[in-house]
This record gives structure tokens, C-alpha cells and sequence, in this order.
């Protein structure tokens, strides 16, 4: 099925064509959300509110851009409304609870992905959206409505805010580098 | 911008390559789906908040009339009552039994 062909079918509430689309998209929109989340089943909530709301309001989608990147910029976008509402929740818990999560039991890839989720909100969205979707820098600077050079500097920020991450934290890879 | 990739990249881009769709997601999103859609399932999420209110209406209500202080007077009016009641009627009792004896 192509793309204008499940848009027309969503616009008249096919649920075929809906599921169509969750399939095309579900793990790419899963691991973006996971990004965020760190957690599986807030990611998994997080993408099915992303596809419903997609689904209730694709009357509105003008047909301006691709329908994935549209998808995109409503992913991030609620990625983004979700970290805000967690930062503050986080804030009123940590007013009651002083714990602080321990690192040693992660494995590697929980561990690389922490690093990735530890960067500020303006570098790890368009890292996570050029790495783990594989979306152009062109494409992610029209989600994000930015010029191409500022995507570009991000993504360069971001990947040596990382690198230093992993070399001050694993020493294995400092020393493989030296 | 580099154009080939380093250990860094192919780090980043495989960290996320574990991480896979369950095979109850597509199930799970129609029930979401069909249950936001429901007219009553909204009405169902009002009922909390309109108990929350009705809660707060009510200590409001308590304080201001000061409502427990006046069902503590008639309870104990009502016992006050009773118990003078139970006592004319013991003493009735042994007044009559004194007649019989």
C-alpha cells in the first residue's frame, strides 16, 4: 500500500489501513519514544498515544511534508511534552525521596542508552532521529522547523557530549583509543 | 560533518537494535483505540474528579455549619432520654411491686 493510499484510507477511518501503518511504523516510533522513556511500557504507551492521536486528527494533516515526517514531528513532539511532565514529577518526588539510582547492574546497551538519554533535550533529538530512525538532516530540520546547519552542529555536539560520556565512565574505551 | 562512520556511530545505532515490538502491541493499541472513542468512558474519567469536589463541598459544608457539633447534642439528648426513661420505668416497676407486696 503506498503512503497517499493509507492516508486517504485513515482520512475515511479505515482501521485496515490504520494497522497498516502501525505496522509500517511501530518499531521506529517505539525506540524514539524509548529514548525518552528508558522504560518499555511507558515507550509502548507513549507510541499507541502517539498512533491514536495521529489516527483522531489525521483530517488535519495537509499533505505539506511526507506523512512520516509529519508522524515524526507529532512523535517528538509528545516525546518532548512527556519528558516536561516527567522533569517535574521527578522534582516533586525527589522533594520526599533521596535515592539515587544505581549504575553498576546495567548492562552495556542500558548503559548506552542512558548516556543517550542523559544529553539535553536540544541534542538527543536530532541525534536519536538521525541514529535510531535513520531520518536525513534535512528531514529532521523539517520535524524540527531549524536551518540544516543547526541539525548538523547538534548532531556533532551531541555524538562528542556522548563520546566524552562513554570515555570518562568506561575506561576500556579511553584506553583503546590512546 | 564526517561522512564515514566511527565505533562511536555503529555504538549509538545498535544500542537500540534489541528493542522489539511485543506481540500484543497492535491488540492493545485497538483496545486503546476503541475505548477513547467510547462517549462513556469519558463520562467514567469525570466520576473521580465530581467525587473529589462533592468531597471537598461537604468538609466545606461541616466546618461552616459546624454540623457534627449539633448531631453530638441530639445524640446525647437522645441517650439523656433514654436513660431517664429507663429509670421511671424501673422505678414504676418497683413502685408496683412494693404495692403487690
Amino acid at each position: 500500500m503506498e503512503e497517499q493510499e493509507f492516508v486517504e484510507k485513515m482520512k475515511t477511518k479505515d482501521e485496515n489501513a490504520f494497522i497498516y501503518m502501525v505496522d509500517v511504523y511501530k518499531k521506529r516510533i517505539l525506540s524514539l519514544c524509548y529514548s525518552y522513556t528508558s522504560d518499555y511500557y511507558e515507550a509502548e504507551d507513549l507510541s499507541q498515544e502517539v498512533f491514536i492521536s495521529v489516527f483522531n486528527n489525521i483530517d488535519k494533516f495537509r499533505e505539506e511534508s511526507s506523512f512520516s515526517t509529519y508522524l515524526y514531528k507529532i512523535t517528538t513532539s509528545k516525546c518532548i511534552d512527556y519528558t516536561r511532565k516527567r522533569s517535574i514529577k521527578n522534582f516533586l518526588t525527589g522533594l520526599f525521596i533521596f535515592s539515587k539510582e544505581s549504575t553498576q547492574d546495567i548492562d552495556n546497551q542500558n548503559f548506552i542508552r542512558q548516556s543517550i538519554q542523559s544529553l539535553p533535550l536540544n541534542l538527543k533529538t536530532p541525534l536519536v532521529l538521525y541514529y535510531y530512525i535513520g531520518l536525513t538532516q534535512k528531514e529532521i530540520a523539517d520535524i524540527l522547523n531549524l536551518p540544516l546547519k543547526t541539525i548538523e552542529g547538534r548532531i556533532y555536539r551531541a555524538k562528542n557530549k556522548f563520546k566524552n560520556i562513554i570515555e570518562t565512565e568506561v575506561p576500556f574505551y579511553a584506553e583503546q583509543k590512546r | 560533518m564526517q561522512n564515514k562512520r566511527d565505533d562511536f556511530d555503529t555504538i549509538i545505532i545498535n544500542s537500540f537494535k534489541d528493542i522489539t515490538v511485543s506481540d500484543e502491541y497492535n491488540k492493545k493499541l485497538m483496545q486503546k483505540l476503541h475505548k477513547k472513542q467510547l462517549p462513556d468512558s469519558k463520562r467514567n474519567n469525570l466520576i473521580p474528579s465530581y467525587a473529589l469536589i462533592a468531597a471537598g463541598l461537604l468538609s466545606i459544608f461541616l466546618s461552616i455549619t459546624s454540623l457534627q457539633v449539633h448531631i453530638t447534642n441530639f445524640e446525647s439528648r437522645f441517650f439523656d432520654k433514654a436513660v431517664i426513661t429507663e429509670i421511671n420505668q424501673h422505678s414504676i416497676i418497683n413502685f408496683i411491686k412494693q404495692l403487690g407486696e
